[in-house]
């Protein structure tokens, strides 16, 4: 790409808001009632690392957020996003490979040890997840958008970004691997969400943002 | 650069009923809003064949990239279908915009192939299969002959160049370009324009953005190079900007009924500029757009005024 300093984040948005938002709402009438579902998977999630914390528990947890993961790879980016956006398939590899990370990590190897009340960082992960799965499929609604617009994790790429940073933030390791594509799509789709002049277009890249920045703190050795 | 996506598709009922919607829509809509003015459609000579094309065209980055949403394909159909009816010809896409080939295709099989058609579009690609780039292109269009190939961002166009050329001379295609936008690498395009036998240029030029009228617009005009002028109202930021101020009441001297017209008459009366290609899926923004191929242009005088009055509004 010659003369890339001209380029802004907005050169590089192929469509309109409108079709960015047609695309959530034409899954979700295409997927419903599969919402409820992912919504009831993710409260059982919530209330097994809360009320049962342990080994089981380890594994359930990545492996359900895996699923997510999946899913997003193949009904949005594989299926629908593909046909707005030339990346949409490289996308779609990112999700299936974060998926697949994430059982290997999670499952396989066990690397995954959850507690809730292991200090503040931990409480605000649990916190994050809460919040992907209860709080942010509202979002869309606090800023007028209609019902059938709405994000459900599981189904739709930014609240399975921000309860996969809430996981990996709540795990007692930080498997730094695994923050990657979450990371990377956090800013990305906050950078969408500016080019379309989306009002929450800030939350996302604030959440990854600030969820690295508690990792990296609670990675830190303690002094005396 | 990753592959394209797959096409999208609506299933022939999607079609039927998003259009049946689309026919009593414009059957509702006021005829005021086909008010367009007097006189007939303005056109410029394509200088390397004598060959009109009207002044004001039709291009597709983002607005026609809907993917295969019934619905929107529908309304692209609508603005397609206003955009001929009104003496519109050229319509203009890229392998880069998405769907937005598979949906200009789809509106022009909803719309049984319009004759005044001057398909343009470009090959876009780092690697060597131009060639098979394009004949997906036409696929997607579902036109067999693309009047205008060009090189999209001079992409590769050492390897690109001598294809179109030769595909020119088998009667493959009709003309041949090379586009840029935003204002880059205007002295590469220059240097082209000098040694390349260009049918076309695609530039961006606007009113705040006129860089390329200082050289390329007068050195296109020398050589008998046409010129497209793409991103003419900055992908809509520059008539967002405007829909806040006044048109000025002298707007109506060069029959300019809103800013649209204000900002497109004031390109297309540039001497050296063959037509500019809006980008909308609107139909009512469409109809807009083609108002300015029509009525009195601006001089040199009242081109200046323009300028002057855009610039103070800050």
């Amino acid at each position: 790409m010659s003369e890339w300093w001209t380029y802004t984040p907005s050169n590089f948005l192929m469509f309109s808001a409108r079709t960015y938002y047609r695309l959530t709402e034409r899954l979700n009438l295409a997927l419903w009632p599969a919402h409820l579902g992912a919504l009831v998977a993710g409260v059982g999630l919530l209330a097994l690392i809360l009320r049962r914390p342990g080994d089981r528990t380890n594994r359930i947890a990545p492996a359900l957020l895996a699923a997510g993961w999946l899913t997003v790879a193949w009904v949005y980016f594989w299926e629908r996003y593909s046909t707005i956006h030339t990346a949409g398939r490289w996308f779609a590899a990112a999700f299936a490979v974060q998926a697949l990370a994430m059982l290997w990590c999670g499952v396989v190897r066990a690397r995954f040890s959850i507690a809730p009340g292991d200090g503040v960082v931990a409480r605000a992960g649990v916190a994050l997840l809460g919040f992907a799965i209860v709080v942010q499929p509202l979002a869309g609604r606090a800023v007028g958008r209609p019902w059938t617009q709405l994000e459900v994790g599981g189904l739709l790429p930014d609240p399975t970004v921000v309860a996969t940073l809430g996981l990996l933030l709540a795990a007692r390791t930080a498997c730094w691997p695994l923050w990657i594509v979450p990371a990377g799509w956090g800013l990305f789709s906050g950078m969408t969400l500016w080019s379309m002049h989306s009002p929450e277009a800030g939350m996302l890249p604030a959440i990854t943002v600030a969820a690295v920045a508690l990792r990296v703190r609670r990675n830190r050795p303690a002094t005396l | 650069m990753p592959p394209p996506g797959p096409i999208p598709s609506v299933t022939r009922r999607e079609a039927l009923r998003a259009l049946a919607a689309l026919g009593a829509a414009a059957l509702l809509r006021p005829a005021s809003a086909w008010a367009q003015p007097p006189g007939p459609v303005l056109t410029r000579r394509i200088p390397s064949s004598g060959e009109e094309l009207p002044v004001v065209g039709l291009g597709s980055w983002i607005t026609f990239n809907v993917g295969d949403d019934p619905e929107a394909r529908a309304e692209c159909t609508g603005v397609m279908r206003d955009f001929f009816a009104l003496g519109g010809r050229l319509i203009d896409s890229s392998p880069m915009y998405g769907s937005s080939q598979a949906v200009i295709g789809f509106g022009l099989k909803n719309l049984n192939r319009p004759a005044a058609l001057f398909a343009a579009d470009k090959v876009w690609t780092s690697g060597r299969d131009g060639a098979g780039q394009i004949a997906e292109t036409q696929r997607r269009w579902g036109s067999a002959r693309l009047d205008l190939l060009q090189v999209h961002n001079l992409e590769n166009w050492e390897q690109h160049l001598p294809m179109l050329f030769a595909m020119k001379a088998a009667k493959q295609v009709r003309y041949v370009g090379v586009t840029t936008s935003h204002g880059r690498r205007t002295a590469e395009v220059e240097n082209l324009v000098r040694t390349q036998p260009l049918d076309f240029v695609q530039v961006t030029y606007n009113l705040l953005d006129r860089e390329v009228d200082r050289r390329l617009l007068p050195l296109a005009q020398e050589r008998g190079v046409a010129v497209i002028i793409n991103r003419p109202f900055r992908e809509g930021a520059l008539i967002r900007a405007m829909l806040r101020r006044p048109l000025p009441a002298w707007a109506r001297e060069i029959d300019c009924a809103n800013w649209a017209q204000f900002l497109l008459k004031f390109i297309v009366s540039h001497p050296a500029v063959t037509c500019a290609i809006p980008a909308t899926g609107n139909p009512a923004h469409v109809r807009e757009n083609m108002g300015a191929a029509r009525g009195r242009l601006p001089d040199a005088a009242m081109r200046q005024r323009m300028i002057r009055y855009v610039e103070a509004l800050g």
